[in-house]
């Protein structure tokens, strides 16, 4: 019977012995505080930073986006918060010219239960000019036999001066796929490694035979032809402004009423396709020409990462320069695309750049 | 949250609510299990304490019972996630061998059918596990769960007075979601018993029993067409992260611990003491893949618990049996988010409970009467960190049975019987002074030599005063054919 109780005892003291303790730190109880300034030292007149009052504010972390309203101060008090790391875009229209907004962001803002993170956005008026790429179509039309030809990307001019075309770039950078990623600097010597396509426009850069109008789309097709004909729920790019064409290819489809952007790859022989859910695009002005040692960022006019899900499954690999974050793509062979929220609406973060609500393409038009 | 350890237990008790479908005579009777005397519902090591090392004292006979049943539930009183309605078959095969010195052996299989009708998103089979953690698409839609389940269990008296037993157990379930996203689920249950008992005398008998078991629900959803499938993994009931791709993976491991003290005292020939205590340890773990073959953990949750029951039978003068009853119930549970070491959830819950009853043995009549009276109280705190959900709950629940056996013939008894109770407070649904009302009926037929029938019907009804107008309804049937030999 001794025995009996001394054994029991034991195991209930070993038992007991495997107790855990909670962690001392509780989630949902951050703090975080942004203020909202434009600064106008750049506009010629005396530095201040004036409050963005009741400017939009996108807050996104890991559990996805929320709009608050800045306050009369250009504050953003949210208490109460989950840890994660967030990201605050702000945005408003200029007092005065309506064709300006006024935004500033800042990301990778690391907040933590128990601490009060307080920041600054100094925001910028963002003068919607140049050529940006506003909307990306990838992911293929709703269909059963994997059909993803349908493919285009569409430039948008926003600025009110005519710009040409002459000799630029568009390229596919997904081959770094070691060390930091596709598009990432890897070598820190200020150019992006890893082109997997690169395709040029006609003539060299500087020269001024293919002009780009103000507020005008333009339609980079993979294949300018009426994709209906293939398959019915997809679109008709038949009238695209420009066709990649490689013409290393023994059978890529080339429109002869489409002007081509040709291959400068000869060791690649497939058409200018991208990923489906996730890729790196980038346009340049093709003064650096030379895929081989990387492109210079300092040639790029715009770039986009995309991808299906957001960090941390995911990690974006673009260098920051180009864009400080990706846009989320829709569904494969869903038949929507990624559009800017406004044309031409670039503050090199993408994803507050990019509508959350994908949507059917658009080609040529917003 | 503190409702949830509660849900578990009663998730737990659902499924071996058909392990347990042998004790037909006093589930008939109203549930009465402190005043009816029965071959399945003795205080012993066994049938109380679960200790299989009493196996070999306790059945001493060959028996193969053969139990189809089926079980429904309904209505809108439930939680976000539950499903609407519940339809369980199931078919239990329980074979006892008395192998002589050689020991006791058991041999038990099932197969259970499990329909969960309407249910909000919810792709997890048993939702509400105490953890802080849930996983959801964004579509209405219905679950079918099957799987077959076997166990055995043996035990031998080792040396004179001391016996030693232990079970093993596996069950494996397959679920699958009837519209998008087509969640398909593979459920695999593997439990152990072992225990020893010491009797140093005729009149009392001691164990201990130690019961691991592991529960691993995988879940898989994957696009049937091109489309990729979108899952939402919550932390907590307000925040969640979304995760997207042809096919989405998840998995959750249960592990959970007992270790228990039993001991049976005959202090006369008309009175019977029992009492066990059990002390639990827990943890699940919410793990995700990364990559091809790597997974991380997303989150973690820990449970434990106590839970101490004394009962006793009293035969003041012939025919009157009084039975008595309290224990002592204690629960925590944390859950934290693994990666940044956060705590997401805890909770704790602990109560006293108590009960007595009196049932007659009308001998002229051959009519058995019981009644019961069961008080249970329950304090509860929660505390959602990361919802900003903090509640503080204390509730009386009071529960009567009664219940009859009418022995018709030799051929023929009959049972019926009777429950109503009442809480302050639902833990478990949450709602306000909440009335149950049930009806149980059943027979024994000794229609045929070495084998016995018997039936088991159950009726419930859960009404709360608040939220109103809502109710949840249960319907059970199970019929027990019991071969003597085989």
């Amino acid at each position: 019977m001794k025995t009996f109780l001394v054994l029991m005892i034991m195991g209930l003291y070993l038992f007991t012995g495997c107790n855990e303790q909670p962690p001392v730190t509780n989630d949902g109880n951050a703090h975080l505080v942004v203020v909202a300034l434009w600064d106008t030292a750049g506009l010629g007149n005396t530095a201040d930073f004036i409050p963005l009052q009741n400017a939009k504010a996108i807050i996104s972390n890991e559990y996805g986006i929320a709009v608050h309203y800045t306050d009369l101060h250009g504050r953003i008090d949210l208490s109460s918060v989950p840890s994660s790391v967030y990201g605050v875009s702000v945005r408003m229209p200029h007092p005065e010219d309506s064709n300006i907004m006024i935004t500033g962001s800042i990301t990778n803002l690391e907040v933590i239960s128990g601490i009060t993170v307080q920041d600054t956005i100094m925001a910028q008026p963002i003068s919607s000019s140049g050529i940006s790429i506003n909307e990306i179509y990838m992911v293929g039309p709703v269909n059963s036999i994997f059909y993803l030809f349908d493919q285009f990307i569409e430039l948008y001019n926003a600025s009110d001066s005519i710009k040409y075309l002459d000799g630029m770039m568009v390229m596919r950078f997904s081959s770094n796929t070691d060390g930091q990623g596709p598009g990432a600097d890897e070598y820190g010597d200020g150019s992006i490694q890893g082109v997997t396509y690169a395709f040029k426009f006609s003539g060299i850069p500087g020269e001024q035979n293919y002009p780009f109008y103000p507020k005008e789309f333009i339609v980079l097709a993979s294949d300018a032809m009426d994709h209906r004909s293939m398959v019915s729920t997809s679109i008709d790019l038949s009238t695209a402004d420009w066709e990649f064409y490689n013409q290393f290819s023994p059978n890529d489809v080339d429109n002869p009423n489409v002007p081509n952007l040709i291959n400068m790859r000869s060791d690649k022989t497939s058409d200018f396709l991208c990923g489906l859910t996730a890729d790196v695009i980038i346009v340049s002005s093709g003064v650096d020409s030379i895929w081989a040692d990387g492109i210079e960022i300092e040639t790029f006019i715009d770039g986009v990462e995309y991808q299906s899900n957001h960090h941390p499954q995911n990690k974006k690999t673009l260098d920051q320069r180009v864009d400080r974050s990706y846009v989320l793509s829709p569904p494969r062979y869903s038949g929507l695309s990624m559009k800017r929220r406004d044309p031409g609406l670039d503050s090199n973060n993408s994803l507050d750049d990019f509508s959350p609500d994908h949507s059917p393409p658009t080609p040529g038009y917003h | 949250m503190n409702k949830n350890i509660l849900c578990l237990v009663v998730s737990l008790l659902l499924c071996s609510t058909f392990l347990s479908a042998q004790s037909f005579r006093t589930s008939s009777m109203g549930g009465m299990n402190l005043v009816i005397k029965d071959a399945d519902n003795t205080f012993s090591l066994y049938d109380f304490g679960r200790n299989p090392a009493w196996l070999v004292k306790d059945e001493t006979a060959n028996v193969l019972k053969i139990i189809p049943g089926s079980k429904f539930s309904s209505g809108q009183y439930k939680r976000k996630y539950d499903p609407s309605e519940i339809s369980a078959y199931v078919i239990v095969f329980d074979g006892i061998k008395n192998l002589g010195e050689l020991g006791t052996f058991r041999g038990y299989t099932s197969y259970d059918v499990e329909y969960y009708d309407d249910i909000y998103g919810s792709l997890r089979r048993f939702t509400y596990g105490g953890d802080a953690f849930f996983l959801a698409d964004t579509n209405r839609g219905g679950f079918r769960y099957n799987g077959p389940t076997v166990n055995f269990m043996y035990s031998l008296e080792i040396l004179p007075g001391i016996y030693a037993g232990a079970s093993l157990s596996y069950q494996l379930i397959e679920g699958l979601k009837d519209v998008y996203s087509r969640a398909q689920s593979l459920i695999r249950r593997i439990g152990g018993n072992v225990g020893m008992a010491y009797q140093p005398s005729d009149n009392f008998s001691i164990g201990i029993s130690y019961e691991p078991n592991e529960l691993q629900e995988r879940i898989e959803s994957k696009s049937e067409d091109l489309l990729d499938v979108e899952l939402f993994l919550f932390r907590g009931e307000t925040y969640s992260f979304k995760r997207r791709g042809s096919s989405v993976n998840y998995k959750s491991k249960n592990l959970t611990q007992n270790f228990s003290t039993q001991f049976n005292y005959k202090v006369s020939d008309n009175i019977e003491l029992a009492g066990k205590g059990t002390y639990s340890l827990g943890n699940t773990k919410i793990i995700i893949p990364s990559g091809a073959i790597k997974e991380y953990e997303e989150g973690y949750a820990f449970f434990d618990g106590v839970d101490i029951q004394i009962v006793s039978r009293l035969e003041p003068v012939k025919n009157i049996m009084i039975g008595l009853g309290a224990g002592y119930q204690k629960g925590s549970s944390w859950s934290k988010h693994s990666g940044r070491e956060l705590l997401l959830w805890e909770w704790d819950i602990n109560g006293f409970s108590a009960g007595t009853g009196v049932s007659y043995y009308f001998v002229p009549y051959v009519l058995l009467a019981g009644v019961e009276y069961h008080f249970q109280n329950t304090k509860s705190d929660s505390s959602k960190y990361i919802d900003n959900r903090f509640q503080k709950i204390e509730s009386n629940n009071h529960l009567i049975k009664t219940g009859l056996e009418y022995v018709a013939s030799e051929l023929i008894t009959v049972r019926a019987g009777f429950s109503y109770g009442i809480k302050e407070y639902d833990l478990i649904f949450g709602g306000k002074d909440v009335t149950y009302t049930a009806v149980t009926g059943g027979a024994g037929l000794n229609l045929f030599k070495d084998a016995i029938i018997d039936i088991l019907i159950e009726y419930a009804l859960q009404k709360p005063d608040e939220p109103v107008n809502l109710e949840k309804s249960f319907f059970s049937g199970f019929i027990s054919l019991k071969l003597l030999t085989f």
